[in-house]
């Protein structure tokens, strides 16, 4: 008999509403509650320094979400995840300058802009899997990318654009980068929330047919189409948040950001992450912003050794830091960070025994 | 050693309910006709002059099959004789080059696989094919698909009808995992569980979606006595107490002549027999492809 060690032991559902929870404990609970409370007051006490990073972290995990959504649990391979969140700041970006849209309404518009551009470019994904749909996907990295430097227009080119974080709300400021942060937070929870809603209910479900067995699928009353292009919507709606966010803290948009090498990373650290959790979706973007951040600093340490070399030396490192990182969790945990975990929660609930 | 019915019958018995009570009101509720003796005279799916090849391959030649609402159908034929390659035309995998499939007096030929199943018409795959990241209650739920009454974006919110609806949705589902005998094993990956387990699990989600008629590729393909006698008892009870018609693929005779209310015998794409079992094991041109002499 399979013993099930998912849940901790002595606690039963007496009901299914219980069953049905997120967080069934009321450790977890606390926990959770304990973790939000936690980020938010790291808000108050943090230097300019810590919430640069936090904003990052933030926005690149609604953004790594999104791409959860796509490639692990509906298991569609997209590679161009970063021009979607390009989308979704150029989507601000051009609402303000020429409509003189504020943030607030913009902000919709960046999720919805990208969505709909996602469900055009998954529909190869009807027909087409795996390695195939891959390069299918990369067109609309590089339609994206061409429309957004030529149109010069609208988007003004390779010049970049300026857009606005939002006006004061209730009395908050949030030009102050700490208000800022607690404004991204906020949203990061909400969709976050919504995403393991998501994939708790009908739609999710949907989606890990569709990965798993996507003939069974059809045959089990799930239209693939629908689902298939419902997820590329949804997941690349998730991009053009974080990217309106990551590009209201800069206040500044260049489509140089959103190069290829940045979508494929994003598929890269969401493998080091875990596919197909939401926990991974987040622990793969902090490691990748966090790995980011290690290679700047790094930069001071290598001077002292190898002077003037640094400042060519210190490009490599991003790239050394994140193939080491993707190549250590291939070899050592091809599942990810989130089978690591699950493996600490279980040995924890089990504690005095090891299995 | 066969799969002896009097140890199914036995155990069947021993059994105090079947606990599907919540899926036969589901099924029940939109039933269009009434359940009385004259059910078993309706014709509810009805295959017509079948003719489908692959290349040079005639996988089957003017097959015609009628299945009456409340009966027990069994397929059997040889190996590559085009059993599960009628099961594929009836759910719209393959489009027939030729006639016609009729479900309750409708025509399905050309309709896809995903609102064929939405109508009711449910199946098992010979390999198992399941979901296999998910649990055995989450597959079932999965199975529910259809009849979840929200969209994707009440559900992302996760308003409290949608919860109510998933609740609701639970209990079915909860209801099938009881009936299967699976309760030990409801929240662990399919992907984890074993062989007999598995096809159980399958067994669970085509019920999971309120079928009409049921159609098993070989359910007990590879299994032991015991695992055989289960799927064998599931199997009649979910034909005596839900009385819906059954399509089964089997191979294992000893069933299929005990279980079976009419038997189809296929080979080589060509239909050669169809009657009640008795008539089938006297009939020589099935003795002589499939049965074998005595």
């Amino acid at each position: 008999m399979t013993i099930n060690v998912d849940r901790p032991c002595g606690t039963f559902d007496r009901n299914y509403y219980q069953a049905m929870e997120i967080f069934r404990t009321p450790l977890r609970k606390f926990l959770m509650i304990a973790f939000i409370v936690v980020m938010y007051i790291l808000g108050f006490i943090a230097d300019d320094y810590i919430l640069s990073l936090l904003i990052v972290f933030c926005a690149f995990s609604v953004g790594m979400t999104g791409l959860q959504i796509i490639t692990g649990y509906a298991g569609q391979i997209s590679l161009g995840h970063a021009a979607f969140m390009g989308v979704g700041m150029y989507t601000v970006a051009t609402f303000q300058a020429h409509l003189g849209f504020n943030f607030w309404m913009a902000l919709p518009l960046a999720g919805l802009f990208p969505m709909i551009i996602g469900m055009v470019f998954g529909i190869p994904a009807i027909r087409i899997k795996g390695l195939y749909l891959a390069f299918a996907s990369l067109a609309a990295h590089f339609v994206i990318v061409y429309v957004i430097s030529n149109w010069r227009s609208v988007t003004n080119g390779t010049d970049g654009m300026y857009l606005h974080r939002p006006e004061t709300l209730l009395g908050i400021d949030f030009m102050i980068d700490k208000y800022y942060y607690l404004l991204v937070l906020t949203i990061t929870i909400i969709m976050i929330y919504f995403a393991k809603n998501l994939t708790r209910t009908r739609l999710g479900r949907a989606f890990v047919a569709v990965r798993d067995n996507d003939i069974a699928a059809e045959v089990m009353g799930i239209n693939i189409a629908h689902t298939k292009i419902l997820a590329f919507g949804i997941g690349c709606f998730y991009a053009g948040i974080a990217g309106a966010l990551g590009g209201g803290y800069y206040e500044y948009v260049n489509i140089e950001w959103f190069t290829l090498t940045d979508s494929i990373w994003y598929l890269g650290f969401l493998v080091v992450g875990g596919l197909g959790s939401i926990f991974g979706a987040i622990a793969g973007a902090v490691v990748w912003k966090s790995l980011d951040e290690l290679s700047t600093l790094m930069t001071p340490v290598t001077e002292a050794l190898m002077g003037g070399m640094a400042f060519y030396a210190s490009a490599a490192f991003t790239l050394i830091f994140y193939s080491l990182i993707v190549i250590v969790v291939l070899v050592l945990e091809p599942r990810g960070i989130n089978h690591r975990w699950q493996i600490m929660k279980r040995s924890y609930r089990l504690h005095p025994f090891p299995y | 050693m066969a799969v002896d019915i009097r140890n199914v019958t036995k155990k069947r018995e021993q059994r105090y309910s079947y606990g599907l009570t919540l899926l036969r009101d589901c099924i029940e509720k939109d039933r269009v006709l009434p359940r009385d003796e004259d059910i078993f005279k309706k014709t509810i799916l009805k295959v017509e002059d079948i003719t489908i090849n692959f290349g040079g391959l005639n996988a089957l030649t003017d097959v015609n099959l009628e299945l009456r609402d409340g009966e027990l159908l069994a397929i059997i034929g040889p190996n590559g004789a085009g059993k599960t390659t009628l099961l594929n035309v009836i759910s719209g995998f393959y489009r027939p080059q030729q006639g016609d499939v009729y479900f309750q007096d409708k025509k399905i030929t050309h309709y896809s696989s995903h609102r064929i199943a939405e109508m009711g018409i449910c199946r098992t795959f010979q390999n198992i094919a399941l979901y296999t990241g998910l649990s055995v209650i989450d597959n079932i739920i999965a199975g529910r698909h259809p009849h979840i009454r929200y969209n994707f974006l009440i559900g992302m919110l996760y308003f409290p009808w949608a919860r109510r609806e998933e609740a609701r949705q639970r209990a079915i589902s909860e209801d099938i995992v009881d009936f299967l005998e699976m309760e030990h094993v409801r929240n662990t990956t399919v992907g984890t569980l074993a062989y007999g387990l598995r096809k159980r699990a399958e067994l669970g989600r085509a019920l999971a979606l309120e079928p009409r008629v049921l159609l098993l590729d070989e359910p007990m393909a590879g299994m032991n006595l015991d695992e055989k006698e289960d799927i064998a008892r599931f199997i009649i009870d979910i034909h005596e107490f839900l009385s819906i018609p059954i399509v089964m693929i089997e191979h294992d005779m000893g069933v299929v002549m005990d279980i079976a209310d009419r038997i189809a015998v296929l080979d080589f794409g060509l239909k050669i027999g169809d009657g009640t079992p008795e008539e089938i094991r006297k009939n020589p041109k099935v003795v002589s492809a499939y049965l074998g002499e005595e």
